[in-house]
């Protein structure tokens, strides 16, 4: 039985949400950021903002340029996340085969369910009819129907904004010779260069590769390049019940111009390592490998490098010296840096960790543990590092919108 | 803001949130005539629901601290 997949994909989301909540933004350009000011960047565009030419990652001088009336709107994470799971609470409703994607995206498998609707089309009206009535008129979604996720995700790019579309199978030949591989799901601009030096442009010319050239050139990932471009997909869903463990743990920060010398950056970096530890010791994960890095120059190259503990913790400030051994070895030693980020692999469970016999550390758990309580009951914002007061109060949602699944608390 | 109000409000069954429909400030009753959006936020054990509510053409925003039961104006416009 062929499978019947639906890509929910919602209209410019942020931007949507914000003119839902705030009626005098409606019908008119607007640009969330992260802080309104103009060394920002445009997190999200709304459609009148679009068609300005105003897109998302476009720096806010450069979309002011473009667009001169742009309204420029600080961003709310907690309520993107709010609206997220209230449109998540209305697709379980229709199956349990949902992977959440991202903040504004999921995938449906409703090859059984779908019948029950009148079939996906009137199952993808139906849930769209229910997110203007329960979400409001402004937050408007697409939904792309295909028989594998990757066109599903192509179909309902093509019927963007607030729309429905469907690929029957007949239509497959001809949508393979009109696309572009770089426009599709997966194909990042690198593999999509190395894609062009060997002549393959079109998902037919992928199809009609040979799949010992694709693996060969893309190891495992070639042979799912050859089905896509062969019109098949069956990458299954990871449906919100089913969520693999995480296999690293991290936060980045791109710097605002105050804070990148490097000795701010540093203190930026010593609070990031504490939300780290904090969010480990909140899923019951301890970890040993520590990667560092940084980047210079908005669009400079990016260093970093790791290093491995001796015994897995969850602890920010054991986080944070390993970070510095990591700097160390870098040999480049800028005096500016605009984002630094870190993340902790090689997790195993807390429960399944020896505790430190050294009474060093025992007090720093319990100390941990001391000030987990805190920002459970107060937020947490409510008890700081004294460096961090040094410079400006950084976002909770590293970046301003970065989600992970455990924000969701779906389970 | 932070303006204290009281509030008057349906909790229906299978709703998401109970349901603003007025609200009184300084000794003025406002009658909520849409609810553009209600969104949940936390900050430690503190949960808040705001309300972003149009009342006779302005646009209020008025939070609810679940756990206190308390309603607070927030901003108008």
């Amino acid at each position: 039985m062929r499978r019947v997949i639906l890509h929910v994909d919602m209209d410019s989301y942020f931007a949507s949400v914000e003119q839902q909540a705030r009626p005098s933004l409606r019908g008119r350009p607007i640009g969330v950021t992260g802080r309104p000011t103009e060394r920002s960047i445009v997190v999200a565009a709304s459609r009148e903002a679009k068609r300005y030419k105003v897109w998302t990652g476009m720096p806010v001088w450069e979309a002011l340029k473009a667009c001169p009336n742009l309204i420029l709107v600080s961003g709310n994470p907690d309520r993107y996340l709010s609206v997220t799971k209230q449109f998540i609470e209305i697709l379980k409703g229709y199956t349990a085969l949902l992977e959440i994607y991202s903040v504004d995206e999921a995938f449906m498998d409703v090859t059984q369910e779908a019948p029950k609707h009148g079939g996906p089309i009137r199952m993808a009206e139906e849930i769209r009819r229910r997110f203007r009535e329960e979400l409001g008129d402004c937050i408007t979604a697409t939904i792309g129907i295909a028989s594998g996720k990757t066109f599903a995700k192509l179909i309902g790019a093509r019927y963007k904004p607030d729309g429905v579309g469907r690929l029957d199978d007949e239509e497959i030949p001809e949508l393979l010779e009109s696309t572009p591989v770089g426009s599709v799901w997966g194909i990042g601009p690198r593999i999509e260069a190395r894609l062009k030096r060997v002549g393959i442009r079109t998902l037919k010319e992928l199809g009609d590769a040979s799949e010992a050239f694709l693996k060969r050139e893309f190891g495992a990932y070639g042979l799912h390049l050859h089905e896509i471009g062969r019109g098949c997909d069956s990458t299954p869903l990871v449906p919100y019940t089913d969520v693999p463990p995480p296999k690293s743990v991290g936060h980045s920060k791109s710097l605002s111009p105050e804070l990148r010398d490097f000795p701010l950056a540093l203190i930026v970096l010593r609070d990031l390592c504490d939300q780290v530890a904090r969010r480990m010791r909140r899923l019951g994960y301890m970890g040993r490998t520590v990667h560092c890095g940084f980047r210079v120059g908005s669009i400079g190259p990016h260093y970093g490098k790791q290093t491995t503990l001796a015994l897995p913790s969850d602890d920010g400030e054991t986080i944070y010296e390993a970070c510095l051994v990591v700097l160390g070895k870098i040999r480049v030693k800028p005096e500016r840096v605009s984002n630094v980020g870190v993340s902790v692999g090689n997790l195993v469970g807390a429960d399944r960790t020896p505790r430190s016999l050294w009474e060093a550390d025992r007090r720093r758990e319990q100390l941990n543990r001391a000030v987990d309580r805190i920002r459970d009951r107060f937020g947490d914002r409510s008890i700081r590092l004294g460096t961090s007061l040094l410079v400006r109060p950084i976002p909770q949602h590293v970046g301003g919108f970065f989600m992970a699944s455990d924000d969701l608390e779906i389970g | 803001m932070n303006e204290p109000i009281d509030a008057l409000v349906i909790y229906r069954r299978g709703a998401p949130h109970p349901l603003l429909r007025a609200f009184r400030w300084k000794d003025r009753r406002y009658d909520v005539t849409s609810t553009h959006l209600v969104h949940r936020e936390r900050d430690g054990e503190t949960v808040c629901l705001v309300y972003s509510v149009d009342c006779g053409g302005d646009t209020y925003v008025l939070r609810l601290d679940v756990g206190r039961g308390r309603w607070t104006l927030e901003a108008i416009g």
